[in-house]
């Protein structure tokens, strides 16, 4: 199945913006974020269709998932 | 002068349905009441006090009166929380209560409003209660030199209507979130980093923002990296203090547990449902 990676902010810096991925059924976004080597200590938010999710979501094909860092300043 | 004669009085001066600054202060020295008082009295009177003749497009008399009748809690008063407390003032609120236990100090001129070299060394909620009432006499600051806990919150809320978080941590914005579900207030978060910025508002029975900044705790937050420059405050506490503005008309169904982010590098806007 087929999967839309939108990555945010600092993320990009070495990766993508944005990229679609081939994977296997059954997935999670922690296996996602571990395929493209992001730490759970670098994603503090995940959308997946714009809504958000917890890490042990299941993907399906066509999802779509966004990926923000921590962002806390003020 | 009773309330009818303050009317009259403001009546008599007025110029197409406005009230000039001058008015008012002549009609403080005539009755002895507040800026406030007499704003109030004029905008019951169906007067509109001179300085927002550029909010009557989208303003009504009715709102900008329901502005002074309310009361906004700024929980930091560094990059976010000047600039949404300068803004908030404008727009004519009445009552900003401002919290931060800081001092202004030199890496702080890079973005924060009331930051200048007068102010350095001085606690920031000091300052704000100073210069808030030059830009609009009509808002009263209370300040408060104290890091913001839950347990403090309770009793520094009493009487707020729309809570906005300015501050620069999770574990500290995790508490206000909790503070703000006890007391059924409405949060309006708001975040800064480099390029980047987020807003999103937690309805008053909602703990899906505390659920968020809980989940963030202990993760580096990239502030620490790439810093916060000026434009990003500038940005990030004008949609904030817009949030609030519909949250308190009743005007922003629908913005309720949204996340907003903001690239300025990339010029682009996701937004999302928490």
């Amino acid at each position: 199945m087929k999967i839309t990676v939108k990555l945010f902010a600092t993320l990009r810096t070495g990766r993508f913006d944005e990229k679609v991925i081939q994977f296997s059924n059954n997935i999670t976004i922690s296996d996602t974020l571990k395929e493209i080597g992001i730490t759970s200590q670098e994603a503090a938010i995940i959308f997946v269709n714009g809504r958000h999710a917890e890490f042990d979501q299941v993907l399906y094909d066509g999802d779509i998932v966004s990926i923000f860092p921590p962002i806390g300043g003020g | 002068m009773d309330k009818k004669e303050i009317m009259f009085f403001l009546l008599a001066r007025a110029k197409d349905g406005l009230i000039s600054l001058c008015d008012i202060y002549d009609c403080m020295k005539e009755t002895g009441l507040s800026f406030y008082d007499i704003e109030e009295c004029a905008m019951e009177s169906g007067l509109l006090p001179q300085r927002y003749e550029r909010n009557r497009g989208i303003l009504s008399i009715s709102e900008q009166l329901k502005l002074l009748r309310s009361s906004v809690a700024i929980v930091g008063c560094g990059g976010l929380g000047g600039r949404v407390s300068e803004l908030l003032a404008r727009i004519g609120i009445g009552l900003l209560v401002c919290i931060d236990h800081d001092y202004f100090v030199e890496q702080n001129l890079n973005r924060q409003f009331f930051c200048n070299i007068h102010t350095l060394g001085r606690p920031k909620a000091i300052v704000l209660a100073e210069e808030i009432p030059k830009i609009n006499p009509a808002s009263r600051v209370i300040p408060k030199i104290e890091p913001f806990s839950i347990d403090s919150g309770t009793e520094i809320f009493s009487g707020v209507d729309v809570v906005i978080d300015a501050l620069d941590s999770f574990k500290t914005r995790s508490e206000l979130a909790a503070s703000c579900y006890i007391l059924r207030l409405p949060l309006v978060h708001g975040a800064i980093a480099g390029w980047f910025g987020q807003v999103g508002i937690q309805a008053e029975n909602s703990i899906k923002f505390l659920k968020l900044f809980l989940s963030a705790q202990g993760k580096k937050e990239i502030q620490h990296d790439i810093g916060t420059p000026s434009f990003m405050p500038a940005v990030i506490s004008a949609v904030q203090v817009a949030e609030t503005v519909k949250i308190l008309l009743k005007r922003n169904i629908g913005d309720f547990d949204k996340l907003f982010f903001v690239d300025l590098l990339s010029l682009s806007l996701e937004s999302g449902n928490i």
